[in-house]
């Protein structure tokens, strides 16, 4: 094999690279990506928003580290064509052969097409360009549209910062895809004992304003603010991979077996811009989580090196500090799972709320507000899809719950 | 299943043979550590008790693993590591009762018994007899008998 | 050859003195909140479950972080944070089936056991052997043994250990 060359250079390229430079001290390693700088956090974009991390805190690698570890890297580069029969990316008038190629473009945050929407103090948080430009605008009063991880985290870093904070939710709850309704109400409370306005099940229809934003034209009202966030969902980049015959899957994203091979000889996808399969289901699901764009790193690239590896699908764990309250979503919500013999073990202890979702006696899923323990433990249960009735069975055998001692710390969430 | 690997731990006289061949088909080289199977020996009491894997119907390291890579197989009825899985917690070392569930430092994996393709070479070395690789119905009629032998002598 | 931490919860008293003597040494707190090893009480049981870091060779808690701060020290075998780069955003406590990862509110990141630089705390004030400090190889061979004796029926006649 000659080279090894990754599109992207976000947490699914670079798990791909440090996978292979683990097991693989030669092989030529390229990273070709459009951004010029090195590897940073997007999950911690809000935080550096907020004034909590700084600025260089966010970088995971310098440009010295890949380097050092063997990484030719070609930065600030577009790839504008893929040329699969001759194995060629092509940027302008360069070309670059690839052996083996891995698509890691990610995803890209969606601005719908609404009058107003091109004007100065339209914003998203994908890069750290993002935040730089938001930042120098001094916002002052502020529209966020979407309230999934990115939309609440922003909401509340530029409250923190001293902002007046409106959240546009189109569906009924905030949080829709990732909280059910109770948890979900409970999350709302805490926003708005900040101060922060929620809008749910309303859209925004225009953003008005002479030379910038100047406010916000929902279905309902009109919001005067000087700065509009995009959070309402992101597009994977699939457009050059489409283009080069590569397939997609039916829910839009790069299409891959259980090894993250497409169906291109000698090229693999993972990360955001892939379609993958929901573990606990088996069936085709976009999950577009930071865990999982590793994972699926590590198993293209051992893949790629002829280790033959099998992906165990996609698994959801959201981890949310809102106010220093953690906010956890596990597996799959009231929205995604249906079926029959579905049970909802639901409880509360003071500042603590929890909520398991059971079908056919095994977890599906678990949403909590303000507990800490427990949940790696209930997460393991339902990787394993352990019948509870088993569980209950050890704890409840005086000789053997010894032996399995981390069953313990999930017997809260699971009682009846 | 059909066949166990039967211990007359009577007939051990602790010369471990067979944790030399095992790591040698193992892994290539000769080190008890790496074996699947090894002796438990009191020199001083005068015991020696070759400890393997019993294939247990309700495997405790199944049962403990966090991530599902201890796995008992449908049809051989064989327990086995999923060495893609295995974070290398060493629970499944713990949760052993015999202490067979071993630990691999190097490769960070935790290893077992596998009965080597169904032909266990530890058995095939043995020259005392302590370990042979025989059906359970064979083994069960063959106590029985050596039981009723006793009494009648008796 | 690395050791790790071996729990044999069945001595384990609920004492606490563990997470006093770790929280102490590791933060200067008598505050066993912030200790690295946790015991999980069963009340209604009288059983107690001292808690901590098992090392693992390819951690949960590595694969969630989002700032890729976790990673195994080539040298100890063990798993390390740069705690530099922590944004206490507490994935891993989600991910950790052992309940490992301790959250540290004075520094407000996630700490893990370090094993004391090899001459762990919670080990030197057990009072009752629950915790012990040893290499798995030795772990194994004194499992091997009891069953090896409890086999021959000369549970007792061993090494007297246990």
């Amino acid at each position: 094999m000659k080279n090894i060359v990754i599109i992207g250079n976000g947490a699914a390229a670079n798990s791909v690279a440090e996978t292979i430079r683990k097991h693989d001290s030669q092989i030529p390693i390229i990273m070709v990506a459009r951004e010029k700088l090195p590897e940073y956090s997007a999950c911690a974009l809000p935080d550096c928003l907020s004034g909590w991390v700084d600025r260089n805190q966010l970088f995971i690698k310098q440009l010295s580290d890949y380097d050092r570890i063997g990484i030719q890297t070609r930065f600030g580069l577009e790839i504008n064509q893929i040329d699969t029969s001759k194995r060629i990316l092509i940027s302008g008038q360069e070309t670059i052969y690839y052996d083996q190629l891995i698509l890691a473009t990610g995803s890209r945050p969606i601005i719908p097409p609404v009058l107003g929407c091109e004007l100065p103090g339209n914003f998203v948080i994908k890069t750290v360009g993002d935040i730089d430009a938001i930042l120098a605008h001094q916002p002052r009063q502020v529209v966020v549209v979407g309230s999934g991880n990115i939309g609440i985290e922003t909401a509340e870093a530029l409250q923190v910062r001293g902002c007046q904070v409106t959240i546009v939710e189109l569906m009924e709850r905030i949080f829709p895809r990732i909280f059910d309704e109770e948890p979900s109400y409970r999350i709302r409370k805490i926003l708005i004992d900040r101060g922060i306005e929620i809008l749910t099940g309303e859209k925004v229809l225009e953003i008005s304003g002479g030379q910038r934003v100047e406010a916000a034209i929902t279905d309902k009202r009109t919001i005067t603010c000087d700065t509009v966030i995009w959070a309402a969902g992101v597009k994977q980049n699939v457009e050059i991979a489409r283009s080069a015959g590569v397939e997609l899957g039916e829910l839009g994203g790069i299409r891959v077996n259980s090894r993250m091979q497409t169906n291109i000889e000698g090229v693999y996808a993972c990360g955001d811009c892939i379609e993958s399969m929901d573990m606990l289901t088996g069936y085709p699901a976009l999950s577009l989580l930071w865990p999982n764009a590793k994972r699926q790193g590590q198993v293209a690239a051992l893949n790629c090196l002829r280790q033959e590896t099998e992906y165990e699908g996609a698994v959801s764990l959201v981890v949310e500090d809102i106010y220093g309250i953690t906010a956890v979503s596990m597996g799959m919500t009231s929205g995604t799972l249906t079926g029959e013999d579905i049970r909802i073990l639901e409880g509360q202890n003071n500042d603590e709320y929890w909520r398991v979702l059971v079908m056919n006696d095994r977890i599906m899923g678990m949403q909590t507000i303000g507990m800490h323990s427990g949940l790696g433990a209930v997460m393991a249960l339902m990787k394993k899809r352990t019948p509870l009735s088993e569980f209950w069975q050890m704890i409840a055998d005086h000789d053997m719950v010894r032996k399995v001692a981390w069953y313990l710390p999930a017997q809260r969430f699971l009682s009846e | 299943m059909n066949k166990m690997l039967v211990i007359d731990y009577h007939k051990c006289v602790g010369c471990k043979t067979c944790e030399m061949v095992c790591s040698l088909v193992h892994e290539g080289v000769c080190a008890p550590s790496l074996s699947r199977i090894r002796i438990a020996k009191d020199e001083r009491a005068g015991w020696n008790v070759p400890i393997s894997c019993a294939m247990c119907e309700k495997p405790l390291c199944v049962t403990v693993c966090p991530v599902g890579a201890m796995y008992k197989h449908r049809d051989t009825g064989l327990v086995a590591v999923d060495e893609q899985r295995c974070i290398g917690c060493r629970q499944c070392v713990q949760a052993c009762p015999f202490g067979h569930a071993n630990f691999n430092p190097l490769k960070g994996l935790a290893f077992k018994c596998d009965h080597c393709d169904l032909e266990p070479q530890c058995a095939q070395f043995c020259w005392t007899g302590a370990i042979t690789y025989e059906p359970i119905e064979v083994v069960l009629t063959q106590r029985r008998l050596e039981k009723a032998q006793k009494i009648a002598n008796e | 050859m690395n050791k790790h931490l071996v729990i044999d919860s069945a001595k384990c008293t609920g004492c606490g003195l563990c997470e006093l003597a770790c929280a102490i040494n590791k933060t200067g707190q008598c505050q066993p909140h912030l200790a690295r090893i946790k015991i999980w009480h069963e009340d209604t049981r009288g059983m107690f479950i001292p808690m901590t870091c098992q090392h693992c060779e390819n951690p949960l808690c590595a694969s969630v972080c989002l700032m890729n701060v976790i990673s195994k020290d080539p040298n100890t075998g063990l798993t390390i944070r740069r705690l530099e780069g922590c944004i206490g955003c507490r994935a891993c406590q989600g991910a950790c089936p052992f309940e490992a990862c301790c959250y540290d509110y004075l520094q407000e990141v996630v700490v893990n056991c370090d094993h004391c630089g090899g001459d762990p705390e919670c080990v030197k004030n057990c009072p009752s052997g629950a915790l012990q400090y040893k290499s798995t190889a030795q772990a194994l061979d004194m499992q091997r043994n009891i069953e090896g004796a409890r086999r021959c029926g000369m549970a007792g006649l061993g090494r007297g250990e246990r």
